[in-house]
């Protein structure tokens, strides 16, 4: 459904993304991990159009995608959230998820609509005490649900978390993963996930992508990605 | 409706009115500056409130249209009636065309680089006097169907309708997916792009739309000064006053740089009248860094979100250790 | 002259012009880095700078290298204030997205009491510094052929660059010097580690007041000035930062350089019929080359938006 090929970036002297290939499909849970600077969040930027490959082609669903802008790709289906949560600071919980129901696929036109549209997402991810609540006032764990509600308003078929599990301890992490699945089996959005929080990994993806220094060096079940000796020599060291 | 806007035009409505009674002729003259600089500040903050892209140089499009206005008067004889609607035309294409490649840049690199505009403008206007009659510049502007016994009163009318014109285009952007859209280009422009807004054309619609407003305020001060120069139509004062407006009076709504305009510019009026030459300077700064510290959110801003209170209490927003600070 | 000649004096002036506009940037650049303020109040201080060194020099007759140093502590108070009256205040009572603008404009405001109060004591006439109050500093020119550069140039150019070489040895081999490019890079980590922030902006503070005097005296040395007069320093002193980005003083030299030569560049090659200067009306007090380099200043902006050596961010 989502794919990449032969795909290059560089940023000045250091390559970030070296000749990479990967294959998303459809309605699986595909994990991506790999050390710090390995160039995942880079991955998600190329994908997303924030930034061009300097070699490679993107296509989802067969078409080429590369090079197009972020609001474009987000008008064909795929959506991303930031490791770094963005809220909209000024507005409230449901302003903000009114702006993804308004510009994204839903593509609604009055305020009105956008905000009775919103209430499904805000309470598909719990936060329904906070409908009014500026986002300023939110916190970390409120907020990483924001986002998530965001971009199931835009109406995607694929979405790209981005290590949404940082920072929450063991119950918030069940829950957040209890949410991602149901986004997979009651939405049927196919979920693209980069993380470090290895009990997540394990627990919820279908397929799992490892990358160094930006290259794959490890694919396939969870399982066998984490018993393959180039991870195990990645994450441990050599013997 | 807004209950304030519903206030608000019924309020323009009556002073419109006013125009049939008898009042001494300094109350349309101080009012009409005043009208005129609060509709001014309200088509910035389209730009620089609600999209967040704070521009020191809109005076370049203010003096712009009105050495349009006048120089097309000058040579050609033509009536401001007609080239005042051009000059905002003008304005919507030269801000366009400024507009795409310093869209790119973040805040503060954008407010400098607009800082030079009306810098640069004024520059070239004064390099072909031939054209522009440089530094003496030009006089006898004139709207020759407006009877000169009834200045005062029709120009009042004329910024009172354009201050409510303004004041109304900013209400209804405020409310719409437009607007909505502005705000998060605000707020977060890459969180806004990922929402699938096309920042730049919103910021190109909202650049018109400012452009187009502040080119009609600029055509007609020409033709209500009589007289425009290099300094008067690029000095810094176009460029920051309406900035300070908007600002002071609050940026997150329509109502803020109209209460901020006609307040500041009547304490303006009143300073420049009162406290002799360099004197007034020294008041304005200062009271401009009182206001900044009082009121940062603007005075409108304040009283909405009921923060009256807190500007007494200092450290309402002492922020060692806030976790969201950049 | 031979064009090369007219090339070489051209250049010359550029340097000395440049190492002026990178002294003015130095200050800001400091308080930028540290505080995230762009303090529009910095040209107006380093024109009381200016003006408290004229003052001291013809009202008072005190020997030139004295005035120089002289008003350095009163610049550490100015310092204090501008923070403790001003910058501290802002930062408290406003949302963080908002302090950059409210900086900006309390400090705006700030220099226009300050341009006021200067017109007071003043009034608006153009001075200059009379050479003679120099006594010894006082020299001539040297000169290479036809190719001259002016005594008070190069001392403008020693001032600019000591105070340059001061501010870097501070901010290397001191420990305060450490402290300040601590908070100016993480302002968290310096702060876990136990700096304390409030002071280290009080300092800072007081630091790039300092600057902004000596930038003011070196202008003063070679150029003419009156109250109005900073408001182009001042811009000129935001373009030397945004060109030479942050935190590196030999970008900060570098792009006064670039300014100072492409400035002058522009005026010698251009048509003479576009150097024609202004007439000095108070809001418009410019000449030609101001806007050249304004011009500059866009063109590289829009090129390449995070500054010419700057790490964008």
């Amino acid at each position: 459904m989502l794919e990449g090929k032969n795909l290059v970036k560089r940023f000045g002297g250091l390559t970030a993304i070296d000749n990479l290939d990967f294959y998303i499909d459809e309605g699986k849970i595909t994990g991506l991990i790999g050390p710090n600077g390995s160039g995942k969040t880079t991955l998600f930027n190329l994908i997303t159009g924030y930034y061009k490959p300097d070699q490679g082609i993107i296509k989802f669903k067969g078409r080429p995608i590369t090079g197009k802008k972020p609001h474009q790709i987000l008008k064909m289906g795929i959506v991303r959230t930031f490791q770094i949560v963005r809220p909209f600071l000024s507005m409230t919980v449901t302003e903000n998820v009114a702006v993804a129901a308004l510009y994204g696929r839903a593509n609604l036109n009055s305020m009105k609509e956008a905000i009775q549209y919103s209430k499904k997402w805000i309470e598909f991810c719990g936060l329904e005490s906070k409908t009014n609540t500026p986002a300023r006032e939110l916190t970390l764990v409120e907020l990483k649900k924001l986002e998530i509600a965001r971009a199931l308003a835009t109406e995607p078929e694929v979405m790209l978390i981005d290590e949404v599990f940082a920072g929450l301890n063991p119950s918030e992490v069940d829950q957040a993963v209890e949410t991602i699945k149901r986004i997979r089996s009651e939405l049927g959005i196919t979920i693209f996930i980069v993380e470090h929080v290895m009990r997540a990994i394990m627990n919820i993806c279908d397929h799992v992508i490892v990358l160094h220094n930006g290259k794959k060096i490890a694919e396939g079940t969870p399982v066998q990605v984490a018993t393959s000796p180039p991870v195990i020599e990645t994450y441990l060291g050599k013997r | 409706m807004e209950k304030s806007f519903k206030f608000f035009l019924i309020v323009t409505l009556l002073l419109g009115l006013i125009t049939i009674l008898p009042a001494p002729t300094f109350f349309f003259v101080a009012l009409a500056t005043a009208f005129l600089y609060a509709g001014y500040s309200e088509s910035w903050n389209i730009v620089g409130g609600y999209a967040g892209y704070t521009s020191l140089g809109h005076g370049a499009l203010f003096g712009l249209s009105a050495y349009f206005v006048a120089l097309l008067l000058q040579h050609f004889g033509t009536s401001p009636l007609l080239t005042i609607p051009l000059g905002g035309l003008l304005c919507i294409i030269i801000a366009i065309i400024i507009g795409y490649p310093t869209m790119r840049l973040r805040g503060y690199y954008f407010a400098l680089a607009t800082l030079s505009l009306p810098i640069i403008f004024g520059a070239v206007v004064v390099s072909f006097p031939d054209i522009t009659l440089g530094g003496r510049g030009v006089s006898n502007i004139y709207i020759t169907e407006i009877p000169f016994e009834l200045r005062p009163q029709i120009y009042y009318m004329i910024f009172l309708l354009y201050m409510a014109v303004c004041a109304t285009v900013a209400y209804m952007v405020e409310r719409s997916k437009f607007g909505m859209g502005l705000v998060a280009i605000r707020d977060d422009e890459v969180a806004a792009e990922a929402c699938g807004i096309n920042t730049t054309k919103l910021k190109v619609e909202a650049f018109i739309i400012s452009g187009f407003l502040t080119g009609i305020a600029g055509g007609f001060y020409g033709t209500y000064l009589t007289y425009i120069s290099p300094s008067t139509a690029f000095g810094i004062l176009p460029s920051i006053i309406p900035v300070l407006m908007a600002i002071l009076g609050g940026r997150n709504t329509w109502l803020g740089p109209i209460i901020g305009g006609i307040v500041l510019d009547l304490l303006r009026q009143y300073i420049s009248y009162t406290f002799p030459g360099v004197l007034n300077t020294l008041i304005f700064g200062g009271i401009l860094i009182i206001f900044t510290i009082l009121f940062p959110e603007g005075v409108v801003g304040m009283i909405k979100k009921g923060n009256l209170v807190d500007v007494l209490n200092k450290y309402k927003y002492r922020r060692i250790g806030h976790t969201q600070s950049r | 002259m031979t064009t090369v000649e007219i090339l070489i004096q051209t250049i010359i002036n550029g340097i000395l012009l440049g190492g002026i506009y990178a002294c003015f940037g130095i200050g800001l650049s400091l308080l930028w880095g540290v505080m995230r303020v762009g303090n529009f109040a910095h040209g107006a201080i380093a024109f009381i700078g200016t003006y408290l060194f004229y003052g001291l020099l013809t009202s008072f007759g005190i020997d030139p290298i004295l005035s120089m140093l002289l008003p350095i502590p009163l610049f550490l108070v100015i310092g204090v204030i501008l923070y403790r009256l001003i910058l501290n205040p802002v930062y408290i009572r406003v949302r963080p997205e908002d302090f950059e603008m409210s900086a900006m404009l309390s400090t705006f405001g700030l220099s226009l009491a300050i341009e006021s109060i200067l017109s007071l004591k003043w009034g608006t006439d153009i001075l200059t510094i009379p050479s003679s109050s120099l006594k010894y500093l006082r020299g001539t020119s040297i000169t290479f052929g036809p190719i001259f550069i002016t005594s008070q140039g190069l001392l403008s150019l020693s001032l600019a660059v000591s105070s340059m070489v001061l501010l870097h040895l501070f901010l290397t081999k001191t420990h305060l010097g450490l402290a300040i490019r601590a908070v100016s890079q993480n302002r968290e980590m310096a702060r876990a580690l136990g700096a304390n922030i409030q002071n280290i902006w009080l300092l800072a503070t007081g630091i790039a007041c300092i600057l902004a005097s000596m930038a003011g005296i070196a202008m003063s040395l070679t150029y003419a000035f009156y109250p109005q007069g900073y408001i182009i320093w001042n811009i000129k002193a935001f373009i030397v930062v945004t060109l030479g980005g942050l935190g590196s003083m030999v970008g900060m030299f570098l792009g006064g350089l670039i300014l100072g030569i492409s400035e002058n560049l522009a005026m010698t090659l251009l048509p003479s019929f576009f150097s024609s200067f202004f007439p000095h009306i108070n809001v418009l007090p410019l000449g030609f080359r101001d806007v050249i380099a304004l011009l500059i200043f866009l063109i590289i902006l829009l090129i390449r938006p995070q500054g010419l050596l700057g790490r964008g961010s």
